[in-house]
């Protein structure tokens, strides 16, 4: 036995070294140590290096400071007046993206929206590695007496680095995002398409359980998604470099983080994240149209046609100046209203045009200014302007054509700005516009979705017609481009920011005026043309709720000089002369060339031109 | 330096007497401290670092040195697992240590026979042994526990000619700590 053990003694003591530990192992994979605990073995492991890590680090940084601050300035002078530029461009940034982040912020409150903020952090340096090739774990030297806890985001400006796994005392171990045992919820700030970040063994990071089938491109920028609850939403990830096919459907995205990764020396760590609805304090004063938005139903199924009918407009001041551009729809009244929602679309669609309206009704029609100054001096009509600037899509107005991106004729001396229904119900009817006075300043620009019905003009007898509504067919196309045709000589419009098509059937004729500020009675007018809801005001029309209701059942009407026709999306009407439901007498208002003769045999129906009843 | 000679049945060196090696405690106790310090900040500066592994470089240094297989292996054992501690929290401990064990074990055993003074063969089992050892981690990792790893030949061999070449560096200002 002695001889045994002396021959192979150094293999047994090899063998019982290599046991021991493969007995440590099988005891950590199969009682792995709780959240936030430590093995003791490692807490002393660390406390033992991380002095020695942070004096070094510590009189690195005094080193480098010392030599960067007081002895080598070459090129500062050249250096701050690039900055010094660069602040100045970056303040028109700011002021442009100012509004736009109001507009977000006034939405997500009446949506009911909670934000994530980052609220505290901890500066921090990184003072040490795993050393390891297999683990890219990093040191940085705040630990839990500095308030640091596990899983917090860890930080920097170009991007984030990824999250604290252990705390000891005196530092913490952050686990980067490139690790192989990382995950991060992300997303890709384009398409919006959600997936997981995770890091590989070579240090790579990847995006992934992303469809195969979707439609990703190199350059597109990752951000956080929110969805693992540690990181913010919205901060930055990185950019994507290449796409490939992977296995199981899924994309192989392979993502290069923003934060430099290898060269990382001072990180912030998130301490404190808040969930709250976001900030509208500095956003003006709240406009009854925000709350009465707020309080209004956004959805109602849309009601039998024959209802419909009868709704002409109603509410539309509601949905137009519901949170600078948040359509609501209306309370149906008793005809029903099939009014699209157009919540969200509408109000960003509509957003570009803020202020245009207001430049519009003042300049005698001219809408285009987005933003702006113009705009934000205007600022309480950014609702209404919005929503001035976004007339039913496709829908027809005063010459009772239907169509594409409408147009508002309007009116109003002193930058009243009409306001087109956003009511699908007005289908057809965008306009009202330049019922006030007659100064016809075309604004508008239509930017937004409206529902499309379509509306029979049925001839049930020698010179009548029979007025109905066939379908009520919410749409929520986005009209593009938006036209604008001023009657008066204003100039036309423009923007185009989001998207159309235009579609739309009004074929009818009637108007209906309306109104201003509370009370939006809809009249048919035999005769006239369109049937609209529209508050002509400025401010107050985003306010002009109207709830008042007359429906109509049946309406015969005499015959419409101006036949049933289509009108391609895009083009601009012009305005009837009606009664604006004030009391006052509109002003003729001439009526544009584009529009096109009449047909003196008006198809009983008409389809809207590119109506995609499922959109 | 504090030398004995031993006679070893089936060494491959020339010489019939090798030479083993002492070190003070305080360098046995600094080096190998210094060695896992270094390789956990280095990186922070010089990102490549991470392929070199000065801690298994001790290891060999110190087995080939003392020329005994059970101070090899204890020391290997030692140094791994300070290793594995700066590691992850998700990095078991004893990867490290196992890998290095074997390294410690395999390299005092090997010093018996070969004459391992010489640079080129230190460069050679330099570069034999981070390869065995780089096999080992990838076996541990993926055969036992069941860990996402990969292997790279090209990475191995080029990270195994970086540290075999940083060896003959370290190893000849590690001989001026040897004991007489």
């Amino acid at each position: 036995m002695e001889t045994f053990l002396g021959r192979y003694r150094n293999l047994i003591v090899l063998a019982a070294i290599l046991f021991a530990q493969l007995i440590g192992l099988a005891v950590q994979v199969k009682l792995p140590s709780q959240q936030g605990q430590t093995r003791l073995i490692r807490f002393w492991a660390v406390a033992a290096i991380t002095p020695f890590e942070k004096a070094v680090v510590h009189t690195q940084n005094w080193v480098r400071d010392t030599w960067r601050g007081y002895l080598y300035l070459h090129g500062v002078r050249r250096e701050n007046r690039q900055l010094r530029a660069q602040i100045e461009r970056m303040k028109l940034d700011e002021m442009r993206l100012n509004e736009d982040a109001k507009m977000a912020r006034r939405i997500q409150a009446l949506l009911a929206f909670k934000e994530q903020y980052v609220e505290d952090t901890v500066a921090a340096q990184v003072i040490g590695t795993s050393g390891s090739d297999q683990s890219r774990v990093l040191y940085i030297d705040k630990g839990s007496r500095d308030g640091i806890k596990g899983d917090m985001a860890v930080i920097t400006p170009t991007g984030i680095v990824g999250k604290v796994v252990q705390v000891f005392p005196e530092s913490s171990q952050v686990l980067p995002i490139n690790d192989q045992l990382s995950g991060v919820g992300a997303a890709l700030k384009d398409t919006r398409l959600q997936g997981i970040l995770k890091g590989a063994p070579n240090g790579t990071t990847t995006l992934q359980y992303v469809m195969a089938d979707e439609k990703v491109e190199p350059g597109e920028e990752v951000i956080t998604s929110g969805g693992d609850r540690i990181f913010p939403k919205g901060l930055p990830v990185g950019k994507v470099v290449s796409v490939e096919p992977g296995k199981d459907l899924f994309l192989n995205i392979r993502i290069v983080p923003t934060a430099r990764l290898d060269r990382l020396e001072e990180v912030l760590v998130v301490t404190k994240i808040t969930e709250k609805p976001p900030d509208t304090k500095d956003l003006g004063p709240i406009r009854a149209a925000d709350i009465l938005a707020a309080r209004l139903p956004t959805y109602q199924t849309p009601p039998p046609p024959a209802a419909m009918a009868g709704n002409v407009a109603t509410g539309v001041a509601n949905a137009a100046g519901a949170a600078g551009g948040t359509a609501t729809t209306p309370p149906a009244g008793a005809g029903g209203t099939a009014a699209r929602p157009n919540v969200g679309a509408a109000g960003i669609a509509a957003r570009p045009n803020s202020g245009a309206a207001n430049v519009a009704g003042a300049a005698g029609g001219t809408a285009t200014t987005p933003a702006g100054a113009a705009g934000t001096a205007a600022r309480p009509n950014v609702g209404a302007a919005g929503i001035a600037a976004r007339p039913n899509a496709g829908t027809a107005n005063a010459a009772g054509t239907t169509g594409g991106a409408a147009t508002t004729p309007t009116a109003s001396g002193g930058g009243a700005v009409a306001r087109p229904n956003a009511s699908p119900s007005a289908a057809g009817a965008a306009s009202a516009a330049g019922r006030l006075n007659g100064v016809g300043a075309g604004s508008s620009s239509s930017t937004a979705t409206a529902g499309v019905q379509t509306r029979t003009a049925t001839p049930v007898a020698n010179g009548v017609t029979k007025l109905s509504t066939t379908t009520g067919v919410n749409s929520g196309t986005r009209s593009a481009g938006t036209v604008a045709t001023p009657p008066n000589g204003g100039a036309s419009t423009q923007n185009g920011a989001v998207s159309s098509n235009g579609t739309a059937s009004a074929t009818q004729r009637n108007s209906v005026a309306k109104g201003t500020s509370s009370t939006a009675t809809p009249r048919v007018q035999p005769g006239s043309t369109a049937i609209s809801a529209a508050s002509s005001d400025g401010d107050s029309a985003a306010t002009a709720t109207s709830t008042q209701q007359r429906p109509i059942k049946k309406v015969i009407v005499e015959p419409d000089p101006l036949p049933v026709r289509k009108v391609p999306a895009g083009t601009a009407n012009s305005a009837a002369p009606s009664n604006n439901g004030t009391g006052l007498t509109p002003k003729p208002v001439q009526k544009p060339p584009q529009q096109a003769a009449p047909n003196p045999n008006p198809a009983p129906t008409s389809q809207p031109e590119g109506t995609n009843p499922q959109r | 330096m504090t030398t004995r000679s031993m006679a070893f049945r089936g060494s491959f060196t020339s010489r019939e007497q090798v030479a083993v090696y002492e070190f003070s405690w305080p360098v046995t106790v600094v080096i190998p401290l210094a060695a896992v310090f270094i390789q956990a900040f280095i990186p922070v500066e010089v990102r490549f670092l991470p392929v070199i592994d000065l801690p298994m470089m001790v290891v060999i240094f110190f087995a080939v040195a003392r020329r005994n297989p059970i101070s090899g292996s204890i020391t290997g054992a030692i140094i791994g697992l300070m290793q594995d501690t700066l590691a992850g929290p998700h990095h078991p401990l004893g990867m490290y240590g196992i890998c290095n064990t074997i390294i410690g074990f395999a390299a005092s055993s090997l010093g018996v026979k070969i004459d391992v003074e010489n640079p080129g063969t230190r460069f050679l089992i330099t570069y034999i042994f981070f390869i065995v050892h780089q096999g080992i981690y990838y076996g541990i990792a993926h055969g036992l526990l069941r860990q996402t790893a990969e292997w790279s030949w090209s990475h191995v061999a080029l990270s195994a000619l970086a540290n075999a070449l940083l060896a003959l560096f370290l190893f000849a200002l590690l001989d001026k700590l040897k004991q007489k």
